[in-house]
């Protein structure tokens, strides 16, 4: 499922991983079901295991660091519909986890959670929506799944990101621009616009004698 | 010295340690990229890009071998770091392909009998990068600005030790001089240092928050560019 890959690839370790899940009301249910089925599916483990799906975190610190904002959006209100225990034992491993009724002021909506932690947050129109994926300090990528492609374009030009997709989920291509906007930093990486990050873009004025 | 440790996540094994390098030793690396720069800069176009298709060649004779050691370090399944070197691949076919117009200089129109715009080396990138794409973060910087003539000095994550010096490895066995790109290991603050050295020009940068505090103590001033990435905010910067 693509929810639970944007989530989890990279263990869930990648500034473009899909954090918060802005999801019209009337397809929440069916959506959180399964959304849940496939994170819960998902195969924990050794890295180095071919079936694996989903390794430790890159670090003890940050897993603790991970459980923490999870606790805090529980405290906050929010409902642990997955996962949610930091495992004993050796390595930094943290389950698939979700976190459904977040909502703007708990940490799961205000920050962003490093690890395999979903945010699920129900709206109701459209509108609504990118309104409130607008609400956050960051800006770097966006994805919006419908099958009207052309109201999706529309409500992309609303989006405060460096990149929008529509239905597929963010990835860098050395062929198009990656960045962000707002919190998520300046600058364009890859493309011909992320080489000229890396110029002097001289201007040269000569005349002839 | 402080060390410099490769564990591996799954079982908190020691996989490697390193001497991180001292000032002394860093500010001598920066110095020999300087100099590597001046010559690199000087390089035709249809060189570089041979270099980038033998990097993209050596990237994938060691794609098992590369993706392992990504796996091990920082703990994401074999097959996803198998498919980050053959991206890493990808970006050198790309360049290699559509620097040469990329970098290709405009000419415009102005009261001038010529006047054009060109697209020039900044002269030595420090590169500080992120530990969750071992390769590709670094290579999607590093090809770009080497390609345009600049040379770099690599200060990787503190947790992909092993990862830097591989990719180092893979740079001078591809034919780039050697020095062109350098790593040093150093913890966060040594970093901090090397991004006042005078003779950085440019940085790119992602990392969380040890490298945002830094940054937020040292502005840099004659740092240029940085780029985006997790909760990546750079601090003022001039121009």
């Amino acid at each position: 499922m693509a929810a639970s890959q944007a989530r989890t690839l990279n263990n869930g370790q990648s500034c473009i991983a899909a954090k918060r899940f802005l999801v019209a009301t009337e397809v929440h249910d069916e959506f959180l079901a399964a959304f849940s089925a496939a994170m819960s599916a998902l195969s924990v483990g050794d890295q180095l295991d071919p079936t694996t799906e989903l390794g430790p975190l890159a670090r003890r610190d940050l897993r603790d660091e991970l459980h923490d904002q999870v606790s805090r959006t529980l405290f906050a209100g929010g409902r642990l519909v997955v996962g949610g225990g930091r495992p004993e034992g050796p390595g930094a491993f943290y389950p698939p986890t979700i976190l459904a009724g977040v909502q703007p002021g708990m940490t799961a909506f205000d920050e962003e959670l490093f690890g395999p932690v979903a945010a699920v947050t129900s709206g109701g129109t459209a509108a609504e929506l990118v309104k409130l994926a607008n609400r956050s300090p960051y800006g770097l990528g966006a994805s919006i799944w419908t099958a009207d492609t052309e109201r999706a374009e529309r409500l992309a030009q609303d989006l405060d990101s460096g990149m929008v997709f529509v239905n597929g989920i963010v990835k860098s291509d050395s062929r198009l621009p990656f960045g962000g906007v707002k919190a998520s930093g300046y600058g364009r990486e890859l493309g011909a616009q992320g080489i000229r990050e890396f110029v002097n873009v001289r201007t040269l004025w000569v005349r002839r004698p | 010295m402080p060390t410099i440790t490769s564990l591996n996540p799954s079982n908190d094994e020691v996989l490697q340690e390193f001497q991180s390098h001292s000032e002394g030793d860093w500010s001598k690396i920066v110095e020999r990229t300087a100099d590597v720069q001046l010559d690199w800069r000087k390089t035709s176009m249809e060189h570089r890009t041979e270099l980038l298709r033998n990097l993209a060649a050596q990237l994938r004779r060691n794609v098992e071998s590369y993706g392992r050691l990504i796996a091990t370090e920082m703990g994401k399944p074999i097959a996803q770091a198998i498919g980050e070197v053959d991206k890493c691949a990808g970006c050198c076919d790309y360049y290699a392909e559509e620097a040469p117009r990329q970098l290709a200089e405009d000419v415009v129109d102005s009261d001038a009998s010529r006047s054009a715009v060109q697209y020039l080396p900044l002269g030595v990138v420090l590169a500080i990068m992120p530990w969750n794409y071992p390769f590709w973060q670094v290579i999607r910087a590093i090809v770009p600005a080497i390609t345009a003539g600049n040379a770099i000095v690599l200060k990787h994550a503190s947790n992909v030790p092993q990862s830097a010096m591989a990719l180092e490895a893979a740079f001078s066995e591809a034919g780039f001089p050697v020095g062109l790109m350098s790593t040093i290991l150093v913890p966060g603050l040594g970093a901090g240092r090397a991004r006042r050295w005078p003779g950085s020009r440019a940085r790119s940068e992602k990392g969380r928050a040890r490298a945002r505090r830094f940054r937020s103590i040292h502005r840099a001033p004659r740092c240029r560019r940085g780029s985006s990435g997790r909760g990546c905010k750079p601090g003022p910067h001039p121009q």
